[in-house]
């Protein structure tokens, strides 16, 4: 794709060292010295790499996708009304028009890339068994009760709310293996169907939702195979264990069983009652390197932003961080049995997480919370819109209309009292039009995919299709971030998102070079930001914000505060211009504070100039009142993966 | 994790109540075609079928993990017998009739068997040869472009963008062909040259406008400027490669796909006509309805509070 590219036998050897996952960067591998066997591709007289095709696996372009989508498969979906089916997922995630459970015609301005249907495996797909009067869910008394309840005039809703409660306590009301297995070779087929290589990625995938005391657990299993080696297993559930080491166990069974691979993403640490990323395993016991580096394989990545709260950090945790109040949901836990105490957010959040896990590397050994970023919608009405035009809301309750910011989350009736009327009572306002999935894919297959997640090469935004491009390395020069061949240098000289940085020589310092663009057709930037963390040589952790490229001639204060941008929003016409701001930003960003005996990682924050909210555009379109608990702006943005750095010989 | 044994994965399937009414049903459309005018068989002969008793041993394997005793598969066998006597029985008694759970199964059984028989009737090559041509771009056949971009950002160029865009335009066109893409084009996270690379790609990467004014250039010379979110690109179209329309063959199933998705519910709602137009319905008005059936008796409060939610 890139003709540079054919020249530079070098970035088959970086992306070769990527592909495989080295710690080590492509410069260490060009220094090698010559009695490396192989070291050194040979040279051809034309200059190109002896083997073709590795001269344009660099990725061309970001694969746009959600990694987290219910239908009316999941309990907490059909059982309010969802209607839409795996298959209308896929359609509409690759730019169909479908109909919306409600009605409402939808279509995607833009269609994505690749979708993971993820429907909770507990109780899957009892809305259809329900609805059908499936043997499995009738001749159980339980089953019985939930049918008469589903056709009488109580609905779906009453169920819903037994089983959503049901979760903190991990009770089985249903056992019936069969009604799980029968679903998911309904999912997988859907799956199976709609897999295009190269044009469209549907992913075989489920929800563990692990829910212990109403704290949020929960993980996406995402598989990287067909149905071949899908179909040999049935989801777990939580009834199963609730622990996220039996989940790994199962992966682990699952790729000696059947010869495949699989992953899993932890999303909603925001309202997890400090259990996601706490201090201990879920046993009690103390990290040890074999737990650490667990984790660590099998939770590549974990879901920063989506529909219920952004995950990135908190007010309390980042004081200094004027940014970080971004649709937080830092009240209470997922179900809303308690409330956030202030000491425990430093474990609901991912920025104090990604700091206590390069001390955990220096205590024990290995990284528990290596976690890259990604984003995804959460949605559970089939439909993964997020745009804040283009919204279509969390569950069927909230899907366009003129009151859907009056009432809760859920529809139906809220009860007197207890966790359950705070759970109704959740304001459908609060919802954040977010998120989106951003990997750089060297193509889009599930393998292609499925792979870039694994190495961590992704990003996740709140919505918008910024695009941002991060490279680190020893060598680079301010030059470099404005090269033309800026994808396939940097491969060749550093390490992209999600990477390890190691082997200072005396003197260096970390340099990263950042290229960040705005969504072609949105707002345009405000700033780029590096965030980091690290760990002194005395064991004390430290973060720190660094703005490095910003639109206009804006100069810092002597605090080092960048001034903000300003704003151009109109509340009363929900309208916006890209007057401000900047449509491309780009840098080379030496860390001025690099000390090569300190563990640290850096990851890159990209803020656009402020837009309207979802809310203050429905308030315009359907005419009515803009909600007072939301702010009527917001300003998106994207967080890549991070790159962490270790000294040598650690 | 359920230890599946091989060779009940095709009996999985067979399991599948669905698989084995679709089944029974397309027998018995046969068989009722052949002895339809014979004698009945005696209505007081039970038969239990290998296949049942397969099914209930592979029920006692997932249970158990082992295959049952000569003295465990006999229990299993009577209870077969048991379902089937007291099904006679109760059928017999009329016990079937005003059932809601019965009434909604078939139904839901009726809408599958007619569904399958939508998909089976897969549609003959011509009609989908038909359907190919008329959705061309819908797979995959529209044109790709191999082409080259340089950028101009607003925010460097500033009230002399246009004519720095003409000036660079002239230039490329006519000059010496002189072309450096670090000092010619802005910096933008995405490639100046392209191989073939279709519509959707492009629009993913330079944005609706973008997109929309490519197949507008013409070949062969550099064009612009062309405006996109990002400012203004002058673009250098190389060739244009019409997309090499697939052979019904290569992409069989997705079209067949396609097709069914469009028809499938136009076929329902045709077979559910057919079927309703056998009957004459009368349906008996009640009287108006009291608004205060649906009043709670407890006085509870309907609907949602609006009370800004737990924050």
């Amino acid at each position: 794709m890139i003709d540079g590219l054919k020249h530079n036998f070098w970035v088959a050897a970086a992306l070769a060292t990527t592909a495989l996952g080295l710690t080590t960067t492509a410069l260490t591998l060009a220094t090698a010295t010559a009695d490396t066997i192989a070291a050194k591709p040979p040279n051809t007289k034309d200059g190109q790499p002896y083997s073709e095709p590795t001269a344009n696996k660099i990725p061309l372009r970001v694969m746009w996708g959600d990694a987290h989508l219910h239908t009316e498969f999941s309990f907490d979906a059909g059982l309010v009304g969802t209607r839409l089916s795996p298959e209308d997922a896929f359609r509409f995630a690759r730019g169909d028009e479908v109909i919306s459970t409600t009605g409402v015609p939808a279509q995607l301005r833009h269609p994505l890339d690749f979708l993971v249907v993820t429907d909770h495996s507990n109780y899957l797909g009892l809305p259809l068994a329900l609805r059908e009067g499936s043997p499995a869910v009738v001749n159980d008394p339980t089953g019985k009760r939930w049918y008469d309840a589903v056709h009488s005039g109580e609905g779906g809703f009453k169920v819903f709310t037994e089983l959503a409660m049901s979760l903190a306590k991990n009770t089985n009301e249903l056992k019936s293996d069969e009604l799980v297995k029968s679903t998911w070779a309904r999912s997988v087929a859907a799956a199976e169907k709609y897999n295009e290589p190269g044009r469209f990625t549907a992913f075989i995938g489920f929800e563990w939702t692990s829910t212990p005391g109403g704290n949020n657990l929960h993980h996406n299993v995402i598989f990287r195979d067909a149905a071949d080696k899908a179909l040999q297993i049935v989801p777990i559930t939580t009834f199963d264990s609730e622990d996220p080491e039996k989940l790994w166990a199962w992966l682990a069974d699952y790729e000696k069983k059947t010869g495949g691979q699989a992953l899993c993403i932890p999303h909603n640490s925001n309202l997890s009652g400090g259990l996601m990323f706490a201090d201990k395993t879920f046993g009690g016991k103390p990290f040890d390197k074999p737990y650490a580096e667990a984790r660590a394989k099998w939770e590549p990545v974990a879901e920063i932003t989506q529909t219920k709260g952004d995950s990135e950090t908190d007010p309390i945790v980042s004081p200094d961080d004027e940014f970080a109040n971004f649709e937080r949901w830092d009240k209470m836990n997922i179900l809303m049995t308690q409330q956030d105490k202030p000491e425990e957010q430093q474990f609901n959040y991912l920025r104090p997480a990604l700091t206590h896990g390069i001390k955990y590397a220096q205590t024990i050994g290995a990284n528990p919370f290596k976690y890259g970023f990604i984003g995804s919608s959460d949605n559970h009405t089939g439909l993964t819109a997020v745009a804040a035009d283009n919204f279509f809301g969390v569950t069927p309750g909230m899907e366009p209309g003129p009151d859907r910011m009056k009432g809760g989350a859920f529809g139906g009736k809220a009860p007197d009292s207890g966790a359950l009327r705070n759970l109704h009572q959740l304001n459908q306002s609060e919802m954040a039009s977010s998120g989106l999935a951003a990997v750089w894919a060297t193509e889009n297959t599930r393998g292609a995919i499925f792979d870039a997640i694994k190495r961590r090469e992704t990003y996740a935004t709140t919505g918008t299709r910024i695009t941002v491009r991060l490279f680190a390395g020893w060598d680079f020069k301010p030059a470099d971030a404005a090269r033309s061949d800026f994808a396939a240098y940097g491969y060749a000289h550093g390490v992209p998102m999600g990477g390890d940085l190691s082997g200072a020589h005396a003197g260096q310092k970390a340099t990263l070079v950042i290229q960040a663009a705005k969504d072609p057709d949105g707002a345009n930037l405000d700033r780029v930001q590096v965030i980091k963390g690290w760990v002194d040589t005395k064991g004390d952790t430290h973060e720190k914000i660094f703005d490095v490229a910003w639109s206009g001639d804006r100069k810092a204060s002597s605090d080092g505060k960048l001034p903000l941008v300003g704003s151009t929003v109109d509340v009363a016409n929900a309208s916006y211009s890209n007057a401000i701001g900047a449509a491309v930003l780009d840098t080379a960003w030496t860390d001025p504070t690099f000390n090569p005996a300190e563990r640290a990682y850096y990851y890159v924050r990209v803020i656009e100039i402020p837009t309207p909210r979802w809310t203050t555009i429905d308030a315009k379109r359907f005419g009515v009142d803009l909600p007072a608990n939301v702010p009527a702006s917001v300003t998106q943005r994207a967080y890549t993966s991070p790159v962490w750095y270790a000294p040598s010989g650690t | 994790m359920t230890d599946t044994p091989p060779r009940s994965r095709v009996r999985a399937v067979l399991r599948e109540p669905l698989v084995q009414f679709l089944g029974l049903g397309g027998l018995l459309f046969l068989a009722w075609s052949q002895v339809e005018d014979r004698v009945a068989p005696p209505e007081n002969r039970i038969v239990i079928t290998a296949q049942q008793i397969e099914r209930a041993t592979d029920y006692f394997y997932q249970t158990h993990l082992r295959l049952p005793d000569p003295d465990e598969l006999q229990p299993l066998i009577e209870e077969e017998i048991q379902t089937e006597v007291e099904f006679r029985e109760g059928q017999a008694l009329g016990l079937d009739r005003d059932d809601e759970i019965i009434r909604r199964r078939i139904r839901q059984k009726l809408e599958f068997m007619t569904e399958d028989v939508i998909d089976q009737a897969k549609p003959t090559d011509a009609v989908l040869q038909a359907y190919l041509e008329q959705h061309r771009d819908q797979f995959g056949a529209g044109p790709s472009f191999v082409f080259s971009q340089i950028y101009l950002d607003p925010s460097r160029h500033g009230d002399h963008l246009a004519a720095d865009a003409d000036r660079l335009l002239a230039r490329l066109n006519t000059g010496d062909g002189r072309l450096d893409y670090g000092t010619d084009s802005d910096t933008l996270p995405a490639p100046n040259d392209f191989e073939a690379t279709a519509l959707p790609d492009v629009t993913a990467m330079f944005g609706t406008d973008f997109a929309a004014a490519l197949p507008k250039q013409p070949v062969g010379k550099w064009s612009g400027p062309v405006r996109s979110g990002y400012g203004v690109h002058l673009v250098l179209v190389r060739e244009v490669k019409a997309g090499k329309p697939p052979e019904l063959a290569e992409i069989h199933d997705q079209v067949v796909r396609e097709y069914q998705a469009e028809h499938r519910a136009e076929a329902n709602q045709e077979a559910y006509r057919k079927m309703r137009a056998k009957y004459v319905i009368t349906v008996q008005v009640p009287p108006p309805v009291s608004p205060d059936r649906y009043k709670p008796a407890n006085g509870a409060k309907v609907g949602m509070a609006d009370d800004g939610g737990a924050r």
